[in-house]
């Protein structure tokens, strides 16, 4: 296998705005190494969510292209295929988390492995999905919330989920957009701390952050800035 | 699997999906009953228009009419696709009752053949009994049995003549034949005298002997008296008739009137007719008396050639046809005897020119034959109305051919539809208005649905960002939420079906409940609206704050199914909820959507047509789906980051 697992070259991404143009990414290259833990770092508004967002195949660039696992470039996939990257091989943690206020914690994490399984095949697959769901619910903390709806949940407890649900299918990438932004310094650490736990057992991540003091706890930092990335 | 959960949860943890089953409901109900009950109307017209005049009618063009009609209403009865054909003599008359001068239409007819066309029996409206009891309450049970069983062969109707009991009561004629009779018979007085001995002197028997009632039958200044107490002693003892040496009647022609003929009969708040008015207690019906009719008699040739001529005649009872404009201006009389007054029956003529000038015999007798205006056809069930017009004019012109004295161009057939032409093309005109109102109605639901399902699905547009950023397919996401929609619709429109149907076929009694139960129906829906709310602030305090939007849901779903359950059980449950302090504020107030005495029919229409429905059904549910459809396939279609953003 590569040690190359995420390739993108050349990213551009321009909104226009009320016919303003805005370049928020001017020609971004980035490599993601199998096994790292990379941080990106940039200040608010300096386009980091827009690139998570294109590495996790929800956006798609005004030109370059992501390649994934030395195949194709993900967005000349098409309809199932590009589902399927963005279901099972890339995790994403979203900065606002994006629960679905109407599921309790344990289905939100759950609808991921569902979605990979059509109706008749789920039976088949249900406990052992359910049990990755509540052992990943317990890593994060969350035994005992099992049942609660996100509107009953903290913010650090929501975040939480989030990271369940993405690492539900066994992402070979997980990316997490901010994953301590709006959390307090223990709830911070101990987030810190799950993913040292993951990075150890060999999880690829990719965490955008604005907080040099955390993105130092990564193996390598890249910093974003005028729409280009600057190695460390 | 996602979809299952995803719709079971949307369904169970929403106010949205309530309301929008809500709306539906009302929609597909509003929309059920407009179409039945409007459409209701128009159909009834028809149909009552139909059977007011059987299917096919030859006509003569003339006020003359037409002769031979005997050969020809033969011809049409072996005619295939006939039923019945039957002659009619029609004539307008100057009516005189109770003091009331009126124009009607008077129609001779033979009542046996006519009812089987029109219905006509059925649409009597009196018996003997009803009679008996108006006039004769003050008698005994037993003898006012016996006058009701006398007179129901009159009131009946169906032979339209008079029995002997009729004539001697209402006519002085022939109560003195009666008198002269009695003169005349020992055996008669005989008969006659216990009970009038009991009438006159109060003794059944021996003081009124056969010498008293001879002078007092010869008295001439008590003419009015004899024949009011000989009159009196018929209705005590009906029996009489059939004594030997009764005078013999012959039977008199009666007719038949629409009840609304007479200006006195009124309707109560219900439409319906009393032979004596509940509230006065007056007679209303004119069944049972006598009116005047004065008609104009044209010569065969057409030709204002007689004076007019009034005749007094018996009323035998009155028909209500459900159509309001015959039953004010129809009565029906004996075909035989219109034709007679009309001078329209068969007679001889002798030309006294060619006679013999001294013996005065031998002249040239001219035979002119009877003569009608028209010939009902009645088809056979299931036969085309246009064909058999058709066929029926094949055969009226080969009768004209066969007679010399029938011109071809004397006689037209008409169908029931062009008969009624004028009416029907009304009622096709307001068909028109009423399919633009449905439209409109129908549109404006269309639209509601749809904006309603637009609306929830359209809330639900992050969530679709969320399920395709973690990977569903974009035609998952919009199955899922069309599934949804036409979940939602599905049960809203049965429940609206259901709705629709209950109060259409409980319209009259929803209408009664309204305007005779009005206080007593807002106390109970106030108290079913109070029992709810109780329930839902119970459950929602017991529950806690868990779930109060799903109990304010249910809430207001037991308050809809408890008012349903009250509407449809209006017939069978609510007139038995008897609150008496509330008796008399319900007989003042109190509203009538329906005012059966302005209208052609009594009651509203409250048949549904499946098939309408059906269609109803089926906009319904597509609307639903459509409205759901639209931001379900807006969001899917998007970049998942761009729905995520929605807000
Ligand atoms: N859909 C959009 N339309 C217009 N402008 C956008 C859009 N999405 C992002 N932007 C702009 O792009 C810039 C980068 O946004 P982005 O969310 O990537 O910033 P960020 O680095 O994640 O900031 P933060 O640290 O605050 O989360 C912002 O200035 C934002 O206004
Ligand atoms: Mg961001």
């Amino acid at each position: 296998m590569s040690e190359t697992i995420l390739h993108a070259t050349n990213l551009r991404r321009t909104f226009s705005e009320a016919g303003r143009e805005l370049h928020v990414l001017r020609g971004v290259d980035l490599t993601v190494r199998r096994g790292e833990w990379l941080s990106i770092l940039g200040r608010s508004g300096s386009g980091k969510s827009t690139l998570l967002h294109l590495i996790g195949g929800l956006d798609r660039p005004t030109s370059g292209r992501v390649v994934f696992n030395d195949e194709t470039d993900i967005f000349t996939l098409r309809g199932a295929k590009l589902d399927r990257y963005r279901n099972a091989h890339v995790g994403l943690v979203f900065q606002q988390y994006h629960l679905m206020p109407e599921l309790n914690a344990l289905e939100n994490v759950l609808i991921g492995a569902m979605l990979g399984r059509g109706l008749l095949a789920w039976p088949g697959h249900r406990r052992q999905a359910r049990e990755r769901a509540e052992q990943l619910l317990a890593r994060v903390g969350l035994s005992e919330r099992l049942t609660h709806r996100p509107n009953k949940l903290s913010g650090g407890e929501r975040q939480r989920v989030a990271i369940a649900r993405a690492l539900i299918n066994r992402p070979q990438v997980l990316l997490a957009d901010e994953p301590t932004g709006n959390l307090d310094i223990d709830t911070s650490a101990s987030i810190m701390e799950l993913f040292h736990d993951l990075h150890r057992e060999g999880q690829t991540l990719v965490m955008v952050t604005h907080d040099h003091a955390v993105a130092k706890t990564g193996d390598r930092t890249v910093t974003l800035s005028k729409g280009k990335l600057a190695g460390d | 699997m996602y979809k299952l959960l995803l719709i079971s949860k949307y369904l169970r943890r929403k106010l949205a999906p309530l309301f929008a089953a809500v709306s539906v409901s009302f929609c597909t109900a509003m929309v059920i009953i407009v179409v039945s009950v409007m459409g209701g109307f128009l159909g009834l017209m028809r149909t009552t228009a139909k059977t007011l005049t059987g299917d096919v009618i030859v006509q003569s063009q003339f006020t003359t009419g037409f002769p031979h009609y005997d050969d020809l209403t033969e011809r049409l009865d072996n005619l295939e696709g006939v039923e019945l054909a039957t002659p009619v003599v029609e004539a307008f008359g100057l009516m005189r009752l109770s003091n009331n001068d009126q124009v009607v239409q008077v129609r001779g007819i033979r009542p046996g053949e006519m009812s089987r066309i029109i219905g006509y029996e059925g649409s009597l409206l009196w018996t003997g009994q009803d009679y008996a009891d108006a006039h004769y309450g003050d008698l005994d049970v037993a003898t006012r049995g016996k006058i009701a069983e006398r007179f129901d062969l009159m009131l009946a109707g169906k032979t339209l003549t008079q029995p002997a009991l009729m004539q001697v009561l209402l006519s002085d004629v022939a109560a003195n034949r009666l008198r002269s009779a009695l003169q005349e018979d020992a055996g008669l007085r005989d008969a006659f005298r216990p009970t009038l001995g009991a009438l006159l002197l109060g003794d059944r028997e021996g003081r009124l002997s056969d010498e008293l009632l001879r002078t007092w039958l010869a008295e001439p200044e008590a003419e009015e008296l004899v024949l009011l107490r000989l009159r009196g002693t018929l209705l005590l003892d009906p029996g009489l008739l059939d004594t030997p040496g009764f005078p013999a009647f012959d039977d008199a022609a009666a007719m038949v009137i629409g009840v609304a003929v007479n200006r006195y009969q009124r309707r109560d708040r219900e439409g319906q007719y009393h032979f004596v008015d509940p509230e006065t207690g007056y007679i209303n019906s004119a069944a049972g008396t006598r009116a005047s009719i004065t008609l104009v008699p044209f010569s065969p040739r057409g030709e204002l050639a007689f004076e007019p001529v009034r005749r007094e005649i018996g009323i035998a009872n009155e028909f209500k046809s459900g159509f309001y404009e015959t039953d004010q201006n129809v009565v029906y009389v004996p075909l035989g005897w219109l034709q007679e007054q009309l001078q329209m029956q068969r007679s001889e003529d002798i030309d006294a020119s060619t006679a013999d000038p001294f013996t005065g015999e031998g002249g040239t007798v001219s035979i002119t034959p009877a003569r009608v205006h028209q010939i009902v056809v009645k088809a056979e069930p299931g036969q085309d109305t246009d064909e058999l017009a058709a066929r029926v004019r094949r055969v009226v012109e080969a009768f004209s051919e066969d007679h010399d004295d029938v011109s071809s161009m004397a006689l037209t057939t008409i169908t029931w539809e062009q008969k009624h032409g004028a009416l029907l093309g009304a009622v096709q005109n307001e068909k028109g208005l009423v399919t633009f109102l449905f439209a409109i109605i129908s549109i404006v639901a269309i639209v509601m649905v749809a904006t309603t399902f637009y609306m929830i699905v359209l809330e639900k547009t992050r969530d679709i960002g969320v399920l395709r950023a973690i990977g569903a397919p974009a035609t998952g996401v919009l199955g899922l939420f069309l599934t949804y929609g036409l979940a939602i619709g599905v049960l809203g429109t049965g429940l609206g079906v259901w709705f629709g149907w209950a109060v259409v076929t409980n319209l009259n009694h929803i209408q009664d409940a309204l305007a005779n139960r009005m206080a007593t129906l807002v106390a109970v829906v106030a108290m079913a609206f109070f029992a709810a709310l109780a329930v839902t602030v119970a459950v929602a305090v017991l529950r806690r704050r868990r779930q109060r939007e799903f109990s304010i849901g249910a809430g207001v779903l037991l308050f809809f199914a408890v008012c349903v359950l009250l509407f449809t059980g209006v017939y069978y449950g609510f007139p038995s909820i008897d609150i008496p302090a509330l008796a008399s504020t319900d007989a003042r107030i109190g509203w009538r959507m329906w005012d059966p005495q302005t209208y052609y029919f009594e009651r509203i229409p409250d048949q549904v047509e499946w098939s309408e429905v059906l269609w109803i059904a089926v906009g319904a549910v597509v609307s639903s789906v459509v409205g759901a459809a639209i931001p379900a396939i807006i969001a899917a279609t998007l970049n998942p980051i761009e729905a995520l953003r929605y807000e």
